[in-house]
């Protein structure tokens, strides 16, 4: 016990991790009011005049797709369900890669959508505006005029033949900005235009931001979040609750193997502190 | 002067345009590199400081300021966004400067058959190919008409008819292999915490016992671990509901985190305004300033 070879270690890791997805066992998740708070806010969003277009900033790239894409994934079945129209946007050259495999989901969800008798298109119910580059004063501009910010969306079509950006010519015309990020560019989105024009913000940040958006969440800045993986799963629960969703999607898959992988990592912490404090009582080893 | 450089300009126009504008910048640079060392480090600190001033004036005046029955706006306002995307176009210099030393460095590398060349190789392979599929992708995609593809030059014909094939190699690098690659090594950071686990979470300290307390709470808050096999039997109204496991981590991470996370932004803005107080008035120690002023 004293000293396991790493391999061991590591082939019992791939075990604990893989398995769980092939014996599809989903455990229930318990809900969370940071994930309710960002469903009743997406649900909240008015666009029944026309305007109150909702801004899904997408930053994310392959290396954190694993938690970053269920989360988008899980909004965007969300909004397509609901009708709630929207606009994907990168403003990290990074991201473009997000932002592509969350405009290719969209398009999936959205053919699944119109196959069941909610026609749901590409141009009318949401558009990948493409990356551009930002810092506070350009957002501060893109507040005063959107249209003049976003010219094209990603396949070359002017703004002014996208029926989803009809009615949107300022900051006032959003309804509300999604943020789904790796890296604290909420912060940006707080201080350029979400705390400014009083528009609501939501956070999709990986695990390791989680405890960093807190702050954010208690002031009032930003009014929900998907605090990872996690919250992925807990709000593809909350679709299948509301008949938005059959069944719970990627994110509740990996949370099972997240639930024995955890187990795993406590149970070697465990025995590790076992064994040192034997080797301590033997004198094998000095505090 | 605003317009001037703001007026969108097309074809020969714009050509011209930014041929002069290059010759201009060259010229500027040229004359530069001939002062001496003293003026351009005077220059420095003379530009350094007014550039941080528009934007410390900028803020610092108030938008709209009535004067009598005149309404007078701020008039730096109106160069603000004209700057900072000037800002992004020379950041985004920095990103051909790193393609130039990647080129540099795995060049020298394949040309000198120096140890580990291979790598040298895979890199202007990945490189090109990559850069390749992209453009085709992007230029030729999917979905065009016969009629629209035959209003296209010949050549541009030829490739618009491989849209498929473009797109087929695109999805394979970009996915199979760029996604799924970087998705690959950040997954390796479960194997590298898995052998921390085990070897190097040691219990020496008091501190120690409530950094592995706060984290075992976290572990099981934040999965169904916790919330459903340990006290997943507890109803979310009744008395003993403050003691979910849910319940518990979200307290550590609003009432202690959230004070410690507070503290942190606060003292990172006073270190940030601090660190910027001085590079503004060139007190900075650094490449271009010996002497501290």
């Amino acid at each position: 016990m004293g000293n396991i070879d790493r391999r061991i270690l590591y082939l019992i890791a791939l075990l604990v991790m893989t398995l769980p997805l092939f014996l599809k066992l989903p455990l229930p998740i318990a809900d969370n009011k940071r994930s309710l708070d960002a469903f009743d806010a997406i649900e909240k969003v008015d666009q029944s005049k026309g305007n109150q277009v909702i801004l899904l900033s997408v930053n994310f790239s392959p290396d954190t797709k694993g938690e970053s894409l269920p989360q988008a994934r899980a909004m965007v079945v969300h909004m397509l369900q609901r009708s709630k129209k929207f606009i994907i946007y990168t403003m990290s050259s990074t991201g473009v890669a997000g932002q592509q495999m969350v405009d290719d989901e969209a398009k999936a969800i959205a053919a699944e959508l119109t196959k069941q008798g909610k026609p749901r298109a590409y141009g009318k119910d949401w558009a990948n505006m493409g990356y551009k580059p930002a810092s506070s004063p350009i957002l501060e501009g893109m507040a005063r005029n959107v249209p003049g910010f976003f010219t094209k969306d990603s396949r070359g079509t002017p703004v002014d033949q996208l029926p989803v950006m009809d009615n949107i010519k300022t900051a006032d015309d959003i309804g509300m900005v999604i943020d789904v990020s790796p890296t604290a560019s909420y912060e940006l989105w707080i201080q350029a235009l979400t705390s400014k024009f009083d528009i609501p913000l939501l956070l999709a940040p990986t695990s390791v931001m989680v405890p960093d958006t807190y702050p954010y969440l208690i002031s009032g800045q930003a009014q929900g979040e998907l605090r990872g993986v996690l919250g992925a799963a807990e709000y593809e629960s909350l679709l299948v609750k509301n008949k938005m969703a059959d069944q719970s999607s990627v994110g509740t898959r990996v949370m099972t193997s997240m639930a024995a992988l955890n187990a795993y990592i406590m149970i070697l912490i465990i025995l590790g502190n076992v064994t040192y404090f034997r080797s301590l009582r033997k004198g094998e080893v000095t505090k | 002067m605003k317009e001037f450089f703001a007026t969108p300009r097309h074809g020969w126009e714009l050509t011209g345009f930014i041929t002069a504008c290059a010759v201009i910048f060259f010229l500027i640079l040229f004359v530069i590199h001939l002062t001496p060392s003293s003026f351009k480090k005077r220059m420095t600190i003379v530009l350094t400081f007014v550039a941080g001033l528009y934007y410390l004036l900028e803020f610092l005046i108030p938008a709209e300021t009535h004067i009598g029955s005149r309404v007078v706006t701020n008039p730096l306002t109106s160069f603000k966004e004209p700057l900072s995307t000037a800002l992004m176009i020379t950041g985004s210099l920095a990103l051909l400067l790193g393609v130039y030393n990647l080129f540099r460095i795995n060049g020298r590398l394949l040309m000198r058959r120096k140890t580990g060349w291979q790598n040298g190789l895979a890199f202007f392979i990945g490189f090109f190919s990559m850069l390749t599929m992209a453009m085709l992708n992007f230029y030729f995609p999917t979905g065009r008409t016969p009629e629209e593809i035959a209003k296209l030059k010949p050549l541009a014909q030829t490739f618009a008819n491989g849209a498929d094939q473009w797109k087929g190699w695109y999805n394979v690098l970009f996915y199979g292999g760029f996604s799924a690659l970087g998705a690959t090594v950040f997954s390796l950071l479960a194997f590298y915490i898995v052998s921390a686990a085990y070897r190097a979470f040691r219990v020496r300290s008091p501190e120690a016992v409530m950094l592995l307390a706060a984290a075992m709470i976290m572990m099981l808050g934040l999965t169904p671990l916790g919330t459903y096999f340990l006290t997943g039997w507890i109803q979310p109204d009744s008395a003993l509901a403050g003691l979910k496991m849910e319940s518990i981590a979200e307290w550590i991470l609003t009432i202690l985190n959230g004070a410690a996370q507070r503290a942190l932004i606060f003292g990172i803005a006073v270190g940030l305004i601090a660190t910027s107080l001085r590079i503004w008035l060139s007190l900075e120690r650094g490449q271009f300033f010996d002497v501290e002023m």
